[in-house]
């Protein structure tokens, strides 16, 4: 049985992210973008929807709250993973309790973020 | 001086030989604290070579990493020599201002790892194409030749100093510091034949009355109950070239925790331990000087290195299972007889 | 050469001072080490057991790390603490004693019967409610339906499964009702629907389905109703109506039902009502009771003693027809029947639902003879158990009488209160007369009328609330005001439940009369007599009564390990009682050594005093404060006696002083101009320079060193530290402040310390508040926000200066704290 392909959308102004992650998260056949530049990002999404959006935390032109938010208001089904540059809990409760689906600290292992992601895609499922 | 032999259930034959010392006798004190003291050296030890471990797994570039983490390496590991460092001066005070300008030197080499721009890119790098080019990870890699390259002259790299400093300071206390002890125990070692092991009661909670009435107190170390459950009672030795020899021992026992260290004039063997059942924080760590063959006394997986100093070998970073396991076999290696 | 030992005796100097710097700042390090584990601990033990492996790993670690300070204190201050040692070990052994008395948790099952079984459930396991109905069911066996709980053990897998248990906690932490109100809500709303939108475990569903067939043997199709029954719920707190209930639910449906009432836990009321009670998540696992619906006639309460003193031998049986689940709820008002509680009970009194005793309008619905049944049943139910009770009924089509809950009533006004109760008055008559005490005893304060535009955050401490209903969503106010007068209500509804749990001083059916009581400034209430004067009428009341919400409001936690670990008893360095003797906790003995250690630093008492004053330098600055600055590692201008801020090379020095010495600050640069004219020496005096009135504690010092700071101040009578480390580098930062003291009285003090709080909360600290005492850190950020938190600091300590003085009343806290977020300085001048 074929699974369903995700559409993942990956936001972070580091260009060293996008670059790795995006091949390792092709690798399970899903479908995958990167931004450098989150209004890019959100130009993109108001196109197609996304399933599942990693967005880096701190960025210099509009940061990751801000993303989680407007993205949710596009999209209130898409699960939104915020990446943090070090393990803060204060960013980390705000972006939860705006509807975060989760978070993940930077340095982090590509498999780790596809754990957080097969989970997102469960809960899509379900 | 109060001793008093305690009993367990399964060693009772070791425990015969028990002198347990309690916290009140003067000396035994300061003793206990200079003890955690060192553990907390070998906290820091592990911690570096922690940061280093992480780096190395870092760097082969499977990871999302940014400028970021790497400048958080170079300061921890700089944090981190320094607590060890201090920790060595607290115990060794004439070794401080020496251990002092070496740590300076490593400390001004991260200052200029910090601020450095563009990182050296090696040729090796450029040719390794799984090696990434991102400034990040040439930062990194430079960063990780400071901590553990190809040392050029001894004592170059952060994790050299760190070994050098632990093995002088553990020579030293074992041997040159420890009079008080020495003598505390000199009055009171058994006349019985065969082994003598001392119990100093680290918090206080290594021995503990015994659920069973005929045996009053039980050993309540989880390393020291694990090293002797195959260990023949009636003599412990590392190995010694005179097998008649009887070898007197200190246990310092926590709960967790054990430091074992022998106490002859002409041989130096020290193991430390921590069995918790929590992963991350369990491992042995065992010094031995070069007269001793270790290879008869250690399990596979260890890690081993010998120096100048002497010989270090440690096992650290796995199952829990597998420490207990190591511990049993360690035990049952050092009584003569199985040999 | 004559040089070389000169030579030799700097060298051997420096390493002195060296290694006492590099001793402080092990200590200060491991100082904060500990404040993190200390704090991680008191989160840790809201959610996980006491005697959990990783609060005993915890614990451990912070006495060794504990064990280490004292040694290095020790080498700072020549043995001079060595007694700290039996204290240290003593507090390791009392913990250990403390962990071996824990017990481990076995495996439990996820479902139970409530009736039929042969052992004792676990109180812990099913709940207040499912074991007030199992034991009810002991003695009325054939009367309370049958019926399942869905245990704790069940909640826990489901959040566990769901990876709920954490993200839960980061919502519920520093979470505060009163001052934010969208932020709570937003945090309670996403908890429920992570629990509504969670999966269930298959081994629940299964459970589920099994024991609803068992019980449909009986009761087949029928529709059923879940109740919460959280532990501590009908036991020493009532948390009467905060949880949810779902009735009528098709079999089909239970597990959607079940996520619904488990989500029901984190509504709005139940989770303020358990912030205000201070009880700890850990403490109220949620088990679901599962019963078949009753089809009532008549459903109610019963109270086995009437309330009001005066008539004790009467019960009051309310009662509505049909499910009495709005009325208990306070949204609907039920028919009250008063009984003789003699050998053979008697109905004396029916006061209908409209509270019209003239009133045609019969309560037909119910026979006499059936509640002369339920009163019987509640006698007997008050001897069996040996207290007073409420129990919920309800009859049937079939006239059967089942119960369906029962729980202890509390009755018993506090000490403070019974005192001078039956004093008499002045001989004024009351303003207003009549109603039904829920709980005796006097108050006074500022009448408040609660509509549905009032936002209840604002409600003042210690007002005289008016409402027209008593309504559940009331109970997050119950714990600050000092009375409550209702027109409506219902003597057993959940808020008078509540009202009495919280002995506040209360009256219901007060009617309509009540308005005229609008525009009354203060008013006088004495709920036993059920009068209401205006004006003050007894002196001292307001005191004690504010004195009564204070410390119900004080967030004193308890535990086990509490008292040994976390509490802090130590909080004066100017106290005689500042001693190593009088460490009674973990956290005393971290305090102690703090003090002691900086103190130290400077050498008071010390016979190497001269050495160290040698190398203190005065720091020269326009503004109205003085401080020596001690340099660890030549970052401030090694030689000079004098530095200016501009030339200290210490990150966290300078970030700091960017705050102090901002522009926009209020310093009241005024008073230089000012004095001008004066004597150097009183000028030194008023700005507390160095021949101030003072005492060596309270001399402004800062330690610096290239990425330290150390900065112990005394400015306008309070006390602050800041301790800070900066550098390149995150995982070692840290910026730690204390604040303490003042001028002003005790409230006004308070506020300021609440005005911190609320500050440093915003600007992404941690922070804990202990009376005028706050704490404050944040830990393992950049250097960047690092230095912004020491800016800000900066700013606070300029700003809060003598704001002891100016905030005058709770809502002024908040306003405070937002002109200093907004920027606008100017307010603090």
């Amino acid at each position: 049985m074929e699974e369903q392909k995700l559409k993942i959308m990956v936001i972070d102004d580091e260009n060293i992210v996008g670059k790795r992650l995006k091949p390792a998260l092709e690798k399970t056949g899903d479908i995958v973008e990167t931004f450098e530049e989150g209004e890019k990002a959100l130009a993109r999404f108001d196109k197609e929807p996304f399933d599942i959006v990693v967005t880096d935390i701190r960025m210099e032109k509009i940061n990751g709250i801000e993303i989680l938010e407007r993205i949710l208001a596009k999209s209130s089904r898409t699960k939104v993973i915020i990446i943090t540059g070090y393990a803060t809990v204060e960013v980390a409760r705000e972006a939860l309790s705006k509807g975060a689906f989760d978070f993940i600290a930077k340095p982090f292992k590509p498999d780790d973020l596809r754990a957080i992601i097969a989970r997102a895609s469960k809960e899509l499922k379900s | 001086m109060h001793c008093r032999a305690v009993y367990g259930e399964m060693i009772m034959r070791i425990l015969e030989k028990f002198k347990k010392i309690t916290h009140k006798e003067p000396g035994i004190r300061d003793f206990c604290i200079q003890t955690i003291r060192f553990r907390k050296l070998l906290e820091n030890a592990r911690g570096l070579l922690a940061l280093l471990a992480d780096g190395n797994e870092k760097v082969l570039g499977e990871y999302i990493l940014d400028r970021h983490y790497v400048t958080s390496l170079i300061d921890s590991s700089v944090e981190r020599l320094g607590m060890m460092i201090y920790d060595a001066c607290v115990l060794v005070p004439e070794f401080g201002e020496t251990l002092y300008t070496q740590y300076d030197r490593h400390k001004r080499r991260a200052g200029e790892l910090i601020s450095q721009n563009s990182p050296s890119a090696t040729k090796d790098m450029e040719a390794n194409t799984n090696i990434s080019s991102d400034p990040e990870y040439r930062l990194l890699s430079d960063v990780l030749t400071w901590l553990n390259g190809e040392p050029s002259d001894p004592g170059s790299t952060v994790i050299d100093f760190m070994k050098q400093t632990f093995v002088r300071v553990l020579k030293h206390i074992d041997t040159g510091n420890n009079s008080t002890i020495e003598l505390l125990l000199s009055n009171n070692v058994s006349k019985a034949p065969g082994s003598n092991m001392f119990l100093l009661d680290l918090w206080e909670d290594a021995v503990v009355p015994s659920v069973k009435p005929h045996s009053p107190y039980a050993i309540n170390c989880i390393p020291l109950k694990l090293l002797l459950m195959d260990a023949d009672g009636d003599n412990l030795s590392p190995l010694l070239d005179d097998k008649n020899k009887t070898a007197t021992w200190v246990a310092t026992a926590s709960e967790y925790q054990l430091s074992l260290k022998i106490l002859e004039p002409d041989c130096s063997f020290h193991l430390e331990a921590t069995v918790s059942r929590h992963e991350p924080s369990d491992f042995i760590f065992i010094f031995a000087d070069t007269t001793i063959n270790t290879e008869n006394i250690l399990p596979q997986g260890f890690h081993t290195e010998i120096t100048n100093y002497g010989q270090l070998a440690w096992k650290l970073d796995t199952a829990s299972k597998d420490i207990e396991d190591s511990l049993i076999s360690i035990g049952r290696n050092l009584s003569p007889k199985t040999v | 050469m004559p040089f070389a030992s000169e030579n030799t005796a700097m060298r051997e100097m420096d390493y002195h001072f060296r290694f006492r710097y590099e001793t402080l700042r092990s200590l200060l390090n491991k100082n904060g080490g500990a404040l993190q584990i200390l704090s991680d601990l008191e989160a840790d033990l809201n959610h996980i057991h006491y005697y959990d492996e990783r609060i005993k790993r915890s614990i451990r670690r912070l006495i060794t790390e504990i064990l280490l300070m004292a040694q290095e204190l020790n080498l700072l201050t020549k043995n001079r603490h060595t007694d700290l040692y039996e204290t240290i070990f003593a507090l390791r052994d009392r913990t250990d004693m403390i962990f071996k008395e824990g017990l481990s948790a076995a495996d439990q099952p996820m479902a139970l019967m409530i009736s039929g079984i042969e052992k004792k459930p676990d109180p812990a396991l099913i709940g207040g409610k499912a074991f007030g109905l199992y034991t009810l069911s002991k003695f009325f066996s054939d009367l309370v339906p049958p019926g399942f709980v869905m245990t704790t053990a069940a909640y826990n897998l489901l959040l566990e499964k769901n990876n709920l248990s954490d993200r839960i906690r980061i919502l519920l932490t520093n979470l505060d009702v009163t001052t934010d109100r969208d932020q709570f809500k937003s945090r309670t709303q996403t908890i429920r629907r992570w629990i509504r939108e969670a999966i269930v475990p298959e081994e629940i569903e299964k459970a589920i389905r099994e024991y609803a067939e068992k019980i449909s043997k009986t009761f087949p199709d029928t529709l059923w109703a879940l109740r919460s029954s959280a532990v501590l719920e009908d036991g020493a707190h009532s948390f009467a109506g905060q949880f949810d209930t779902e009735l009528q639910i098709h079999s089909e449906n239970l597990v959607s039902a079940y996520k619904q009432v488990l989500a029901g836990k984190f509504n709005d009321r139940a989770v303020s009502y358990k912030i205000h009670k201070n009880i700890r998540e850990i403490d109220t696992p949620m088990a679901v009771l599962f019963m078949p619906m009753i089809d009532p006639v008549a459903a109610g309460v019963i109270y086995t003693s009437e309330l009001n003193a005066t008539e004790s031998d009467t019960m009051a049986i309310n009662s509505v027809p049909g499910l009495a689940n709005r009325m208990v709820k306070g949204e609907e008002p039920g028919d009250t029947f008063l009984v003789s509680k003699k050998t053979l009970p008697k109905l004396i009194k029916t006061i209908p639902a409209s509270r019209d005793d003239s009133s045609t309008t019969k309560a037909d619905y119910i026979k006499p003879e059936k509640l002369l049944e339920i009163a019987e049943l509640a006698i007997d139910a008050e001897k069996k158990f040996g207290f007073s009770m409420d129990i919920e009924w309800a009859v049937d089509k079939n006239e059967k009488v089942h119960l369906l809950q029962a729980r202890r009533l509390n009755i018993t006004p506090s000490e403070n209160e019974t005192e001078g109760l039956f004093k008499r008055g002045k001989d004024t008559l009351p303003t207003l007369e009549g109603g039904t005490t829920i709980f005796p005893g006097r108050a006074e304060g500022p009448v408040i009328f609660l509509t549905p535009e009032t936002d209840l955050s604002e409600v003042p401490d210690g007002a005289v609330v008016v409402a027209q209903q008593p309504k559940t969503e009331y109970a997050p106010i119950l714990p600050k005001i000092a009375a409550f007068l209702v027109m409506e209500g219902n003597p057993v509804g959940h808020l008078a439940t509540l009202v009495r749990e919280f002995a506040v001083p209360c009256i219901f059916g007060l009617g309509k009369n009540l308005k005229i009581l609008a525009g009354k400034n203060i008013i006088s209430v004495n709920a036993t007599k059920r009068a209401v004067y205006t004006g003050i009428r007894w002196p001292g009341i307001r005191e004690s009564v504010l004195a009564r919400i204070a410390s119900k409001n004080r967030h004193e936690k308890t535990g086990p390990l509490y008292d040994l670990i976390l509490k802090l008893n130590l909080t004066d360095p100017d106290a005689p009682s500042f001693k190593a003797k009088s460490c009674k906790s973990a956290h005393d003995v971290l305090r102690f050594m703090h003090e002691m250690s900086v103190r130290s630093m400077f050498g008071f008492g010390d016979a190497q005093k001269r050495g160290w004053k040698k190398k203190s330098k005065t720091l020269k600055t326009g503004l109205p404060i003085k401080f020596q600055l001690i340099d660890l590692d030549k970052s401030a201008m090694p030689g000079a006696h004098a530095v200016k801020p501009d030339d200290v090379a210490s990150l966290p020095f300078k970030a700091l002083w960017r705050g102090i010495s901002d522009k926009s600050m209020p310093w009241p640069d005024r008073w230089a101009r000012q004095m001008a004219g004066m004597p150097a020496d009183f000028r030194e005096t008023i700005l507390g320079g160095k021949r101030g009135p003072r005492r060596a504690s309270d001399t402004n010092y800062a330690i610096v060193a290239a990425d330290y700071l150390n900065l112990n101040a005394r400015l306008a009578y309070h006390y602050t530290m800041v301790d800070a480390m900066v550098g390149p580098g995150t995982e070692n930062n840290y910026v730690h402040f204390r604040f303490r003291g003042g001028g002003a009285s005790d409230e006004n003090r308070d506020r300021r310390a609440r005005f911190l709080e609320s500050v440093l909360r915003q600007s992404g600290f941690g922070v804990d508040r202990r009376g005028d005492l706050v704490t404050a850190w944040r830990r393992r950020y950049p250097q960047n926000d690092s230095e912004n938190s020491l800016e800000i600091l900066g700013k606070l300590m300029v700003c809060a200066r003598e704001l002891d003085a100016v905030l005058k009343n709770d809502m002024d806290v908040k306003r405070y704290a937002d002109y200093f977020l907004k920027g606008e300085y100017d307010i603090f001048s």
